[in-house]
């Protein structure tokens, strides 16, 4: 008999057995009455028809399944989290995304970090997911490449739902300075139920933008009082690149006006920081109404405000953990879900709970925790700009070349600005990743570990980070190393430890150093 | 939305060509991955579905499959097996499901202990009896990897386990089955 033959007579087994065979399709009950969390393979977004939501449910087995965003999460979080993904990223077929995904995910073979995460919001559906390979960095188990993906979906109320993608591949950002990789958007419209590439012309600016290294989120749209559409091609924080009224119709979009303060030419920093103050002014009042009228912000700001003080219980308030970072897209979405978040190389599944993190502390011994943080976003959900409003003005670096950072000047205006951001940030005791923050638990090993610094420039830029291998003695922590700055950077490097041992002290419980 | 099993069934009754494309939107990928899980081509997957939905079109009516995603997933397999062979005689490769065999021909009770025409008589009923008698999870690995042609990692993921687990798992099945099989 041959294999084949009996691949053949297993083929014809009774069918509750085949049935019984389907991976997991659970769906998750809300948590913290936030979220609902489909246990789902892969979850995609679809606008089907001009006015209602549905989100395309890909599940493990490729089943697929559209539910009605009502039917979903009508009344609590406006939220779908797609579970699982992080284990499939071949399956993230993302419909809309078809073969880019395939570009990345593929080629690179990374698994994804984060679940892709959803929100419903006004027009909009928006979210988005990152994916990171662990292969080539040089110093921390978290490393290399990223990409981030997001997405966002717009009912325009003309039945052409419309939706926006943003790649951003980024390259370890917390630890390089450098954005090497390419960043594009592609804007598509629903039509007859596949999604078309509309006006690829817009996006030539994606070259001037991407040109600068920086880290790009998805276009916007807002619906202008007068009922046109402003499209607003931001950077990262809504340090804003364009802002365009355009008009979209079953045709396609068409540019009525460019704001006059778009740069003509060349998207130089300088230029486009002078435009941004008027940008930012109507983005924000935009963002504004969606967050006054998001009841669930509090909910989550008390999720992570609980989250925070259980991880500094856990570890007796002696290590800062990463919580409210804008620092990387990575953070922006996948530690938008409430609770916990904990990185780990896929063989670490089991961590994934408080209890989980108190018994890897209590082993101190697990190689594979690349990160714990808390989850969060607060920023993302009030509109990437909330979390900063009241930040102190940044006058001077205002003024500086944010887009091709010149090390040492950027690190004396922080230098310059530390205590002012540090009594802003000690407000926030909750949100602390502004400047200087977050610290990565890295490579925990039998009696130290490594803490991964993180060193924002600017709110939400993340710029640089040192690696410090901290030693557990019975007396309480111990820096062994210096800080290993990967870069070569001298003047960073000093400005660094610096900063560091200046953080330590007004924060005085981060690391108590001997 | 997608139209749920029974309107689809009741849509090939009807001949209505919608069938296809509704059986398409919620079954594509499904039946995609079950037949690129043994053919491991995608341009020969495609081809497999594709070839699915003309046997099913002409398979329904008069059968009215109970349970379509089975019934649709079967057929899918079985052409999948069909293309393989003819595959097989080009020479043309596919990396898993060749391991796959090779596994499965662990699973064939050999001629020293059998007479050689009992090999030929393995009946899906045995095998059901010997699945019966698994507990639920090894049961499930079986099935993902021996009827649905899932790469070993693909189970390892889909259960949250390790890979090693999967293989030590896949292993003990083997051995046992072969041993029911011969006694």
């Amino acid at each position: 008999m041959k294999p084949e033959k009996m691949f053949e007579v297993i083929g014809e087994v009774d069918e509750k057995f085949v049935a019984a065979a389907e991976y997991p399709r659970r769906v998750q009950g809300a948590r913290a009455g936030i979220f609902l969390k489909l246990a789902a393979a892969a979850c995609l977004i679809a606008v089907i028809g001009g006015s209602a939501w549905f989100v395309r449910v890909q599940y493990f087995d490729e089943t697929v399944e559209f539910i009605g965003a009502e039917e979903l999460d009508a009344s609590d979080g406006l939220m779908v989290v797609a579970d699982f993904l992080a284990d499939y990223p071949s399956i993230f077929s993302f419909g809309i995304l078809g073969e880019f995904s395939d570009m990345y995910f593929d080629v690179h073979g990374m698994p994804l970090h984060s679940p892709p995460l959803v929100r419903l919001e006004g027009d909009s559906i928006s979210g988005g997911l990152v994916a990171g390979s662990r292969s080539d960095a040089p110093f921390t188990r978290e490393r290399g490449t990223r990409v981030a993906t997001t997405f966002r979906m717009y009912d325009l109320g003309m039945g052409i739902p419309l939706v926006t993608i943003g790649f951003t591949p980024l390259v370890a950002q917390r630890q390089l300075p450098l954005f090497e990789t390419d960043t594009f958007w592609e804007i598509y419209k629903y039509v007859n139920g596949e999604f078309v590439q509309v006006i690829p012309e817009i996006f030539e600016w994606r070259l001037q933008i991407s040109a600068q290294r920086y880290e790009l989120p998805t276009p916007n749209f807002f619906r202008d009082e007068d009922g046109s559409f402003m499209l607003h091609l931001g950077t990262t924080h809504n340090i804003s690149a364009a802002y365009l009224r355009v008009a979209i119709t079953e045709g396609g979009m068409e540019i009525i006006e460019e704001l006059p303060h778009r740069p003509d030419t060349q998207l130089t920093p300088l230029r486009m920081r002078g435009a941004e103050a008027e940008m930012e002014t109507i983005l924000w009042s935009r963002w504004s109404d969606l967050v006054e009228g998001f009841p669930q912000t509090q909910e989550i700001l008390d999720e992570l405000i609980f989250a925070y003080n259980e991880l500094v219980r856990i570890f007796n308030g002696d290590v800062s953990f990463e919580i409210g970072s804008g620092t990387m897209r990575r953070e922006w979405y996948s530690d938008y879900d409430s609770g916990w978040n904990v990185f780990m190389f896929p063989d670490e599944p089991h961590i994934q709970t408080v209890q989980d993190i108190h018994n890897l502390i209590d082993s101190v011994y697990a190689q594979d925790v690349m990160a714990i943080g808390a989850r969060h976003m607060r920023a993302m959900l009030e509109g990437e700009r909330a979390l900063f409003r009241d930040m102190p003005s940044f006058s001077d670096i205002d003024n500086a070349n944010l887009f091709y950072p010149d090390t040492t000047q950027l690190l004396k205006l922080v230098d310059a600005h530390w205590h002012e951001a540090a009594a802003w940030q000690a407000t926030r005791p909750r949100f602390r990743s502004v400047v200087g923050d977050p610290i990565f638990i890295t490579d925990i090993r039998p009696g130290s570990f490594n803490a991964l610094m993180v060193f924002a420039i600017v709110p939400g830029y993340s710029y640089s980070s040192s690696v410090w291998e901290i030693v557990l003695t019975d007396e309480g922590w111990r820096i062994n190393n210096e800080g290993r700055c990967p870069y070569e950077i001298e003047e960073m490097y000093r400005l660094q430890n610096e900063t560091w041992h200046r953080w330590c002290e007004v924060e005085g419980r981060v690391v108590r150093g001997r | 939305m997608c139209v749920d099993d029974n309107k689809i069934v009741n849509l090939f009754f009807a001949r209505d060509e919608s069938a296809i494309s509704e059986t398409r939107q919620k079954y594509g990928a499904y039946l995609f991955t079950v037949a690129t899980n043994i053919l491991c081509n995608a341009q020969d997957g495609e081809e497999c579905v594709s070839d699915t939905y003309l046997k099913v079109w002409e398979a329904i009516p008069p059968k009215r499959p109970s349970f379509l995603k089975c019934f649709l997933a079967k057929i899918t397999r079985n052409r999948a097996l069909d293309m393989y062979r003819t595959n097989s005689a080009k020479k043309r490769g596919n990396g898993n499901f060749v391991l796959l065999l090779d596994e499965l021909s662990e699973t064939i009770p050999s001629a020293a202990d059998v007479h050689t025409s009992y090999e030929n008589n393995i009946t899906a009923q045995q095998i059901d009896n010997f699945l019966r008698d698994l507990n639920e999870e090894t049961r499930f690995v079986f099935m993902r990897r021996y009827w649905y042609a899932d790469p070993i990692s693909t189970i390892a993921k889909g259960c949250r386990i390790s890979e090693s687990k999967v293989k030590s798992m896949l292993l003990r099945t083997r051995r046992k089955l072969k041993e029911f099989l011969e006694d």
